[in-house]
């Protein structure tokens, strides 16, 4: 690094890089989370555990083909959103953990590295929540009314996109910065 | 140099003094303080996922004994984030050494890295135990249901345990150029 530039910079970056990953780790872990109930949810018959299974009951007093219908792998079209929203962190880790080490590192690319990174974080945060919340509700109803299912798929690529703009904003003031 | 002793020019002193605060704590103890950001919040990260696949695990398989041995899988990829912890902070005390004379930017770069590194590492084990605990719950309560449904909750539980692996390949990405002396 060069003798004369603010060593301080590298703190602020790689402090960006950290808070990136682990906000929207906490955002991609709720929304796991959350569908896995709603998996759970549709498929346990049995009123004896605490908050799954009371959905069953009714799904099934709609006739049998819903009641025995297998869980398929559709359903875990929230829990792929939910891990997308970890890469969005992780792309943008990388790219800062990469360019902390060059010598021309300088404070302001330091300082728009750290709230790029809290943008990203807080945005996949609450998109995790979001897609946790909407996946679970989804999965639950697309379980009882198979048209539902489109109408998830196109919730959760809006709750996604929120996301995204959080990377599209940290990558633009990444590029900006002199 | 500056009144303050710190060798760079200000613009807005005032100001612009405070940033000089992370300067004024010494690069150890970044280091070891992200050293043990990464072992403890790992660990707790792991206690966390374990304690509540643990309990319904243990509730489930009174009435349904037959899932016992293969839902422990979900106890063990919990015990996985604690392991990746303990195995990225035995490398980041390993960088620490002794420094003659004063501190020069590679010591400053190494501190940081060290710290964020290990934040990163904790941080992200800490979210991804507590989510492979709530989905390795539900996968014991499911398989005492219904037993072809472990696989298919397990494959959620997969893809909750890569957001660890993704804080342990940042960690290290981060400190590879980590070295002081």
């Amino acid at each position: 690094m060069d003798p004369t530039s603010q060593s301080y910079a590298v703190f602020f970056g790689l402090a960006g890089a950290a808070s990136s990953l682990i906000l929207s780790g906490a955002g991609a872990a709720y929304g796991t989370a959350k569908a896995c109930r709603g998996i759970a949810k549709i498929s346990t018959p049995n009123n004896d555990t605490q908050s799954f299974g009371k959905e069953y009951v009714e799904l099934s007093k709609t006739g049998e083909s819903n009641a025995q219908q297998s869980v398929g792998y559709k359903n875990m079209i929230p829990v792929v959103i939910s891990g997308v929203l970890a890469i969005y962190g992780l792309i943008y880790s990388v790219i800062v953990s990469s360019s902390v080490v060059s010598p021309s590192y300088s404070t302001s690319q330091g300082y728009a590295n750290f709230f790029g990174g809290l943008a990203v974080g807080f945005c996949c945060l609450v998109a995790g929540i979001a897609v946790g919340v909407c996946g679970e509700a989804g999965i639950v109803a697309s379980a009882r009314n198979s048209k539902m299912f489109t109408l998830m798929v196109l919730v959760l690529v809006y709750c996604e996109a929120l996301g995204l703009y959080g990377l599209i904003f940290s990558l633009i003031a990444n590029s900006l910065a002199f | 140099m500056s009144e303050s002793g710190h060798p760079f020019g200000y613009e807005f002193e005032n100001f612009q003094r405070l940033l000089d605060i992370p300067m004024d704590i010494s690069p150890y103890n970044y280091a070891a303080t992200g050293t043990g950001l990464a072992i403890a919040l790992s660990v707790v990260g792991a206690a966390w996922g374990i304690f509540i696949t643990g309990a319904s695990l243990l509730g489930g398989a009174v009435k349904e004994p037959r899932i016992r041995t293969k839902n422990l899988i979900s106890v063990i990829f919990c015990e996985a984030v604690a392991i990746y912890g303990i195995i990225l902070s035995i490398i980041f005390s390993g960088k620490m050494e002794a420094v003659s004379g004063g501190f020069t930017n590679a010591d400053w770069f190494s501190g940081f890295a060290i710290f964020n590194g290990g934040l990163t590492v904790g941080g992200c084990n800490l979210v991804c135990g507590i989510c492979v605990g709530i989905v390795g719950a539900a996968c014991a309560l499911a398989d005492a249901q219904r037993p072809e449904l472990f696989v298919k909750i397990l494959v959620v539980e997969i893809f909750g345990s890569a957001l660890g692996l993704f804080g342990v390949i940042i960690g290290i990405v981060m400190t590879t150029q980590a070295k002081f002396g």
